[in-house]
């Protein structure tokens, strides 16, 4: 319920200030981000309002939240309650009135906490996380967070609000890596827990069975997501740098392995690009967009690059 | 042994250094946390196995190394013989393999002439054994016994004068023999070194060798030519087959060829008869050559003039091994044939008479031919056999002669131990019992004459069997090979023959059979010379023959 003391703008504009607090969002980097937009490639289920246009006409009675009235908006859903209480104009948004549901799912598992020199990958995953959760809020899309390891362990449900957005960096600002990973379980559970059809966006380095992470990604495909697929990796993973011998410590299994990198180096390499490939032949097939990244690239100009070449094929 | 050095023996233990250094090596790494140590596991067990190998490899050679290095800055020496301070070590046998393959050339020098060089360089240097044995695989250096030497000049002399060889070498003996010598030497550092190419032939038999094994401490250190590989063709035989060398007569030349797999498109192999100036013949042949198939090719060159003829047979071929590209014998060809017709002297005249037949077959043919007719029969009684009409004549054919006394069968035999021919067809008038007494049955213990027993005559008409038939049993033989076609003795009937027993004794050979199972011709040794005895006369009254 909002405030009483305080206007819904007020609190609006609340939200949207605290946002710059948070870890995970860039305010420069959001100035920059402004002129892009996430754009679904496929029909979606909702209205048409703002950017994605629906198959659907009718709308959800289930009251959302208020958003400032823009020129262009129907009038039909003016509050006028709120315009005799604030003598300002506010458009009714209702639950199911976005085009887009998003659903960021984000990888927590130990792996994900090595970094060479910078951002863990799992920072990185979040910076990208945030960003493109504001992207998506601020074209009046829902998001939502999900994080995991072996299991579960956050479930936000899409929300296009500020103080969902909030809500969500809060939430990234407090995941801690933990364990092993299970990402086909997780996909799973979350394909079947999604009710509409919407965009699906996992930041992950993959390090699991490739062949249950596939089935687990059909599963969405199946049930008509679509999926991209954001591969984080780290420099060091990817060349294996060190000049001499080196007893790793596996960051999940706490596994030791000593070895010579320099003797293994080319052998390595070829592993993990025959992993990745795969990856990549098997997204394709399934009409996954795949984006394999470096923790040495900043987040933003990776963004940046990848929006602008998706806005030009939608 | 002492070492002159101590101190630098101790350099021996610095071999150990290395291995404390891979050991220290190995367990000072630096612990690292990684996102998964999945595809480093799966590199480390690919390159586990080359590395493992590589490193000990390495470890191995440093240690080696170091000690080597340890051991010759020691300077060892052996206190009872001075002259090997200095100067090189040890005893050596140097084997220097001449055979005729070492004649294919490569870099404008044939392959001795590289090994000659590889040994008079081992000779000059400082690793020279004090004394050598000098081993050869032929000429005047494999002949004799070999002794060390120590004088190096004529070590280097003798292995200067060591040419390309007939034959193949045979390294296994070789080896044997260098084993055996430094066996029975008294010297601490003793080793073989064999100079040879990569000639299979030559090393037959050295796998199966046991002096390896038993002498662990005489190294063998091969040194080999190190050509490109030869291409080569070669006329590895050539033989002259077929019938009595005779004027006029059919005379096979038989060359045996070999090619190198990559040798292709076709040769020219020629025949010198006499002139060796100007090829009698020429012949294409197909390269590669293929063994069992293609490696044989026949001259028929007709002689027309008796006596000694020169033959040389050789392919065109421009490889790397030209002395075996020819071969030459020498042939010698009778003017004529002196044939002796023996028939007893019955008065019969025409058909009737034996030797009408063999008379007419042993003339000269009506339309003459190009080359003088080589037979000269002559018709004479048993009692015209003396011994200087024998001794003019080169074969006697008996026509129907009833039996032999003791002199005639005397004087049948020195002819045909001197290396002739006899000839016997049976008739009417044989009297098999007087040709059974002929040698063994005398009791004399002399070789029988004839190569089968005469049985009794069987005729078709005692068992209504029909006139029997040819069945060739002896077609591999050289003489048959000469027949025109011997298809066509098969339409030969015999209504009446002799059962002939083939004597073990004579080595008979059954040239031509009947279809009962009974020899029609059979063929044995006396000596020097043949004999042939048929079951049949010549005439038509037992055959068409």
């Amino acid at each position: 319920m909002p405030d009483d003391d305080a206007t819904l703008g007020e609190q609006q504009a609340g939200a949207r200030q605290r946002l710059t607090r948070h870890r995970y969002l860039d305010p420069e980097v959001l100035v920059r981000m402004g002129g892009f937009n996430l754009l679904a490639r496929r029909v979606v289920e909702g209205f048409i309002s703002g950017l994605h246009k629906s198959p659907h006409h009718g709308f959800s009675v289930e009251f959302s939240e208020h958003r400032e009235y823009t020129p262009g908006d129907d009038p039909r859903y003016l509050d006028w309650v709120a315009l005799a209480r604030s003598d300002r104009y506010y458009i009714k948004q209702f639950e199911q009135e976005t085009n887009l549901r998003a659903t960021i799912v984000l990888d927590a598992s130990g792996s994900m906490d090595y970094a060479s020199g910078g951002l863990t990958k799992l920072q990185y995953a979040s910076f990208l996380a945030a960003t493109l959760s504001y992207i998506m809020t601020r074209q009046q899309d829902a998001v939502g967070l999900v994080v995991f390891d072996t299991a579960m362990r956050l479930n936000m449900p899409p929300g296009q609000s500020a103080v969902h957005l909030n809500e969500m960096c809060t939430r990234l600002e407090e995941v801690r890596p933990g364990g092993e990973t299970d990402i086909s379980s997780t996909f799973h559970q979350l394909a079947e827990s999604l009710k509409r059809r919407g965009l699906v966006i996992i930041l992950s380095d993959l390090y699991d069975n490739p062949r249950e992470v596939m089935r687990a990604i059909r599963h969405f495909r199946q049930k008509r997501h679509e999926v991209i697929v954001f591969q984080i990796l780290d420099r060091a993973e990817l060349q294996l740098p060190f000049s001499r011998l080196v007893a790793f410590r596996d960051l999940e299994t706490d596994e030791r392995l000593q070895v010579d990198p320099r003797d293994i180096r080319e052998a390595y390499i070829a592993e993990l690009q025959g992993f990745i490939d795969a990856y990549r032949r098997n997204f394709v097939e399934n009409n996954v967009e795949f984006v394999l990244t470096d923790t040495s690239v900043p987040y933003e100009l990776l963004l940046t690059a990848y929006l602008a070449r998706r806005q030009k094929l939608t | 042994m002492p070492f002159v050095n101590v101190l630098f023996l101790i350099g021996a233990l610095a071999a150990a250094i290395p291995l404390v250094l891979h050991l220290v090596h190995t367990t000072r790494a630096p612990q690292t946390p990684f996102p998964t140590v999945r595809f480093l596991r799966i590199a480390a067990e690919k390159t586990a196995r080359r590395r493992r190998v590589q490193n000990l490899f390495l470890l191995v050679l440093r240690m080696l190394l170091f000690a080597l290095l340890a051991v010759a800055l020691a300077r060892p020496f052996i206190s009872q013989d001075l002259s090997l301070l200095g100067s090189g070590a040890g005893q050596a046998a140097v084997i220097l393999d001449n055979s005729m393959s070492q004649g294919v050339t490569y870099g404008g020098k044939s392959r001795l002439e590289h090994l000659k060089s590889e040994a008079e360089a081992l000779m000059k240097s400082s690793l020279r054994p004090a004394e050598v044995l000098l081993l050869v695989a032929d000429g005047p250096l494999s002949r004799g016994d070999a002794a060390f030497l120590k004088d190096r000049d004529e070590i280097i002399r003798r292995i200067r004068r060591t040419d390309v060889g007939a034959g193949r070498a045979d390294l296994a003996a070789l080896l044997k023999k260098a084993y055996a010598a430094l066996d029975a030497t008294p010297g601490a550092s003793r080793r073989i070194y064999l100079l040879t190419d990569r000639q299979a032939l030559s090393w037959e038999g050295v796998a199966d060798l046991a002096e390896p094994a038993a002498h662990p401490q005489i190294p063998v250190c091969i040194i080999h030519a190190d050509d490109p590989g030869a291409t080569n063709v070669a006329v590895t035989d050539v033989q002259a087959t077929g019938a009595d060398r005779v004027v006029a007569f059919p005379l096979a030349v038989e060359v045996r060829l070999w090619s190198s797999p990559e040798v292709k498109g076709q040769r020219y192999l020629s025949l010198y008869v006499d002139d060796m100036t100007r090829p009698r013949e020429r012949m294409a042949v197909a390269m590669p050559v293929e063994r069992g198939k293609s490696d044989r090719v026949t001259f028929r060159p007709a002689l027309g003039t008796a006596g000694r003829h020169r033959i040389r047979v050789e392919i065109e071929a421009e490889d790397s091994l030209p002395v075996d590209n020819a071969r030459r014998l020498a042939v010698d060809v009778a003017g004529d044939i002196r044939a002796l017709v023996v028939r007893d002297p019955r008065g019969l005249t025409g058909a009737d008479d034996p030797a009408f037949y063999l008379e007419a077959a042993l003339a000269a043919p009506p339309d003459g031919g190009e080359s003088p007719w080589p037979i000269r029969a002559e018709t004479v009684g048993p009692a015209d056999l003396s011994d200087a009409s024998l001794a003019d004549a080169d074969a006697v054919i008996m026509a129907d002669v009833a039996g032999l006394d003791t002199d005639l069968r005397r004087r049948l035999e020195t002819f045909v131990e001197r290396g002739k021919t006899l000839i016997v067809l049976p008739g009417p008038s044989t009297v098999p019992a007087r040709w059974r007494s002929v040698g063994a049955a005398e009791g004399d213990g002399a070789e029988p004459l004839l190569p089968a027993v005469l049985g009794i005559a069987r005729s078709e008409s005692q068992d209504d069997s029909g006139p029997a038939k040819i069945i060739t049993t002896a077609s591999g033989s050289a003489i048959l090979a000469g027949l025109a076609d011997l298809a066509y003795y098969r339409r030969v009937v015999v209504s009446r023959y002799l059962l002939l027993s083939p004597d073990a004794a004579a080595a008979a050979e059954v040239l031509l059979a009947l279809d009962t199972g009974d020899p029609l011709l059979v063929a044995g040794r006396h000596g020097r010379g043949s004999v042939y005895l048929f079951a049949v006369p010549a005439s038509g009254d037992w055959s068409n023959l």
